[in-house]
């Protein structure tokens, strides 16, 4: 249950952000203000970080850098151009909700490489989501997910 | 002829590259997860992905960073503060990684759209339409949600 409020939480956090987020860029061009709200969030992330887990942060074997990187990369300059380009060629009703199936993408790779084996309530639920986001972001009025992620 | 089939190739280089983005945003939630099993707790992976993510996208703001900033304080401070609750984000997301399965998390976390129509709705001088459209996509997902954390409860 915890981690199901954890989800909502990242979900109306990620969510209110986006409406922060339109009304800092009215004068502002969005990879600038992209970049900006990256920055708060990780000053703020990393100070956690060291005050709390500072062990674990020294502790870390190079390896687990090269992940990092690519974690970074698929969820902030990868994911945002590709979500850009495609908004630019097709258009937001269109690219949108396409952009709103990762869920559906989340799910096959959990099962192709951590082997989660969701049941057909969880893969049902999954799809109404999908469907029900592929409704609301096609009218225009929302993008997809920036991804804090 | 010549249009039309650029016109094509336009349309369906354009999907591939929004399935390349949800692609990109469903396996970064797979690979967070993988990596917090493996290697160090959410805030540390939140931390370093954030960084790396920062880095690289300094190439595409460039010299623009500074012009960019010639905008009205209250305008910065809005880009901040979304940047400080995304953090909360942030560390919701992987810490909900850490407890329950992706499959779970996921298209919870994916609601975000969702949220923003609302509040854009209701503190945005309206400036999103209620639509037929919006009201029975908004019922879907909040139907769907009740079946995943049904579904998680049951497995």
């Amino acid at each position: 249950m915890a981690a199901i409020l954890l989800a909502f939480l990242a979900a109306l956090g990620f969510g209110s952000a986006a409406v922060f987020v339109r009304v800092g860029l009215q004068q502002m061009k969005s990879p600038v203000g992209a970049f900006l709200s990256l920055v708060a969030s990780f000053v703020l992330i990393a100070a956690l970080a060291l005050i709390l887990n500072l062990d674990a942060i020294l502790a870390l074997p190079l390896i687990a850098f090269l992940w990092f990187i690519l974690l970074g990369l698929l969820n902030y300059p990868l994911g945002r151009v590709l979500t850009f380009a495609s908004v630019s060629l097709v258009g937001a009703s269109r690219a949108t909700p396409l952009i709103a199936s990762a869920p559906l993408f989340a799910a096959i790779f959990a099962l192709t490489f951590l082997g989660e084996r969701p049941n057909i309530l969880i893969g049902m639920g999954t799809m109404t989501i999908i469907g029900g986001l592929a409704l609301v972001v096609s009218e225009g009025g929302s993008g997809a997910r920036q991804s804090g992620n | 002829m010549r249009a039309s089939l650029a016109i094509n190739q336009k349309v369906w280089t354009g999907y591939a590259f929004a399935l390349g983005a949800a692609m990109c945003f469903g396996g970064s939630n797979v690979l967070a997860k993988s990596l917090i099993g493996q290697y160090a707790p959410p805030l540390v992976i939140a931390c370093f992905s954030l960084l790396f993510g920062i880095v690289a996208l300094l190439p595409f703001v460039g010299r623009g960073l500074v012009a960019g900033l010639r905008v009205p304080k209250v305008q910065v401070g809005m880009i901040l503060l979304s940047g400080a609750i995304a953090a909360g984000a942030v560390i919701s997301l992987y810490f909900s990684l850490s407890r329950a399965l992706v499959v779970v998390v996921s298209p919870i976390a994916a609601t975000n759209p969702l949220v923003t129509l609302i509040l854009a709705h209701l503190f945005l001088q309206r400036m999103e339409r209620v639509t037929h459209r919006v009201v029975m996509g908004t019922l879907l997902v909040v139907v769907g949600v009740a079946v995943v954390i049904l579904g998680s409860a049951v497995s």
